[in-house]
């Protein structure tokens, strides 16, 4: 484990996002995991899209298919962690019709999962929400968040292309 | 473009907290592995494997200085490194869009709906 002697912990700027809703958070709960709901916002706008398979526990996935003019693309979402109503961790990637991970067809450069974090705060009336991803890689990346680096991980994408975007630019 | 492989090797070389405190130093002006240890309580043939993964992602160049052969930044790669993280900030932006408009709906067909 390497020590880091001038290191201090960064803001979160480049891989979260924070919403408030007004909106309980059950329901804001509810349209991240009904698959009916979920297909009514998660695809991107004007295209139609179905949820083809749901199996909400972590190990579990869930495709939803997408259809864009001629286009067919599927999104998977491969759960990791569920804890109602607070805590969803999934891994984001294209899938194919069995629900395997694939690459994107057409764009080369997206080809990466992505590990999202959401999180459900009560706030009464109204719902924060904070989201959180980085690209992970199976061979390290996903390793460490699971041997409960998460923290580290969160903190460590944080403002540094901020700060390197500030120092080239000048 | 950049090409998917490439991308993969520049986000793990990214995603260590000594490797971007390197390049922090190295946007600043080329530097030695001597003086880029300095500030990191490890030892140089650590730094050195740090610098190795940097260069194989395309982040930083050796320069050619006999020596001390300086390690310099591609700025270049990072910012686009950098655009494909934009690119995927704004699709969550846009998908966090949908989902408030979506909720709005819900709450509108709701006894208790707020308004904001």
């Amino acid at each position: 484990m390497l020590t880091v002697t001038s290191s201090a912990p960064e803001a979160d700027s480049d891989f979260v996002l924070v919403r408030r809703f007004a909106a309980p958070r059950e329901l804001v709960w509810r349209a991240w995991t009904d698959p009916a709901m979920l297909a009514r916002w998660m695809g991107p706008a004007g295209c139609a899209a179905t949820v083809e398979h749901h199996d909400l526990r972590t190990g579990g996935h869930t495709l939803i298919r997408m259809e864009m003019g001629d286009m067919t693309l599927r999104a998977r979402l491969g759960w990791r962690d569920v804890e109602p109503p607070a805590l969803l961790a999934y891994e984001h990637s294209a899938g194919d019709a069995d629900g395997n991970v694939v690459r994107m067809p057409f764009d080369g450069d997206w080809p990466l999962r992505l590990m999202t974090v959401v999180e459900l705060h009560d706030e009464g009336a109204t719902t924060r929400l904070e989201l959180r991803w980085w690209p992970i890689d199976a061979s390290d990346a996903e390793t460490a968040y699971f041997a409960g680096q998460h923290d580290s991980m969160r903190q460590g994408w944080g403002g540094s292309f901020d700060k390197l975007e500030g120092v080239l630019a000048r | 473009m950049i090409e998917a492989a490439a991308l993969d090797r520049r986000f793990a070389a990214l995603a260590d907290p000594t490797r971007r405190a390197i390049l922090s130093r190295l946007a600043l002006g080329e530097a030695t592995v001597a003086e880029l240890g300095r500030p990191f309580a490890i030892s140089q043939p650590a730094i050195s494997k740090h610098l190795k993964v940097l260069e194989e992602a395309g982040l930083i160049a050796t320069g050619q200085a006999a020596q001390a052969r300086p390690r310099r930044l591609n700025a270049e790669a990072l910012t686009e490194t950098v655009a494909w993280a934009d690119g995927v900030r704004r699709m969550w932006e846009e998908r966090l869009d949908r989902l408030g408009a979506f909720l709005k709906d819900q709450m509108k067909g709701d006894d208790h709906a707020d308004r904001d």
